[in-house]
């Protein structure tokens, strides 16, 4: 008789086993946070080395030369 | 440094396509996708006005609003990204943008849709700044170089501005005072708010 007992709860904790492996895994997903790949700043790169700064600069300097009437201006004097 | 903005002057615009040519060719968009296109509104008639759309990078970006994986991400200089890795392709920032920006390519002998596309700002995405895989899922990345977007770049009648909100702002208001005309700027209210802007019915009356 325990035997038999015995031989139940172990084919019952067996088919609780394959069950549990049946069911999903954990989603880690979070709604409304971004759940993508992290992107480096513009700055971080050999070319400015870090420097945030030296790229404002750069950038700033392309953005004024959108503007052809300082553009005229310097080139007058 | 303040934030990255578009900024087209309609006043400008001669609708030579510059700039979709410029941005197709710097980023070897495929056929069948524009990340920018010209618009030309009342087309035919005296006074005809051309503006230059493609994504806004707007303050409150309603892509990232309905995006149902989360994919999109704003960078520090407000421009918005997303990564093409966690992308579905459901259309749903097609709907929300009120731009028309995100673009489709088709996928697969059955005309599937493919994952999202649009304009980076020449920002690149989020793979290794000017890395080979970042070339072929986003394009080139001009900002890590220190350079402004290519349609701005080569815009013939510098129509299109594109860079900081502060400079740009700057540069139109410049012109606007020494032409005496043309200070609305297209898009501006709907992509980054518009400061004075009430809402229809005061909160907790009746509609």
């Amino acid at each position: 008789m325990t035997a038999k007992k015995l031989i139940t709860a172990g084919g019952v904790s067996i088919v609780f086993l394959f069950i549990a492996g049946c069911t999903d895994k954990p989603v880690l997903y979070k709604q409304g946070e971004y759940q993508g790949k992290l992107d480096s700043q513009p700055w971080s790169n050999a070319q400015f080395k870090g420097e945030r700064v030296e790229w404002e600069k750069a950038l700033k300097a392309r953005s004024q030369g959108q503007d052809e009437y300082s553009r005229a201006a310097t080139s007058a004097n | 440094m303040a934030r990255m903005k578009f900024l087209c002057d309609a006043e400008r615009c001669i609708e030579c396509n510059g700039c979709v040519t410029a941005c197709k060719s710097e980023h070897d968009i495929p056929w069948g996708v524009n990340r920018r296109r010209v618009v030309t509104l009342n087309d035919g008639v005296p006074g005809e006005k051309s503006i230059s759309v493609a994504c806004m990078h707007c303050s409150d970006a309603p892509c990232m609003a309905v995006c149902p994986v989360d994919c999109f991400y704003q960078t520090s200089e407000g421009i918005v990204l997303h990564d093409k890795d966690l992308c579905i392709g459901c259309g749903y920032c097609f709907y929300a943008c009120p731009f028309g920006a995100p673009q489709f390519p088709q996928d697969g002998a059955f005309g599937l849709r493919g994952k999202m596309d649009k304009c980076t700002f020449c920002a690149g995405g989020p793979e290794a700044d000017n890395s080979e895989a970042e070339y072929k899922k986003y394009g080139r990345n001009r900002l890590a170089e220190g350079k402004l977007p290519a349609c701005a770049e080569m815009c013939s009648t510098k129509a299109l501005l594109g860079g900081d909100a502060d400079v740009i702002s700057d540069i139109y208001r410049n012109r606007v005072m020494k032409r005496g005309k043309g200070s609305e700027v297209w898009g501006w209210g709907t992509a980054y708010g518009k400061p004075d802007a009430k809402p229809a019915t005061p909160p907790g009356a009746k509609s």
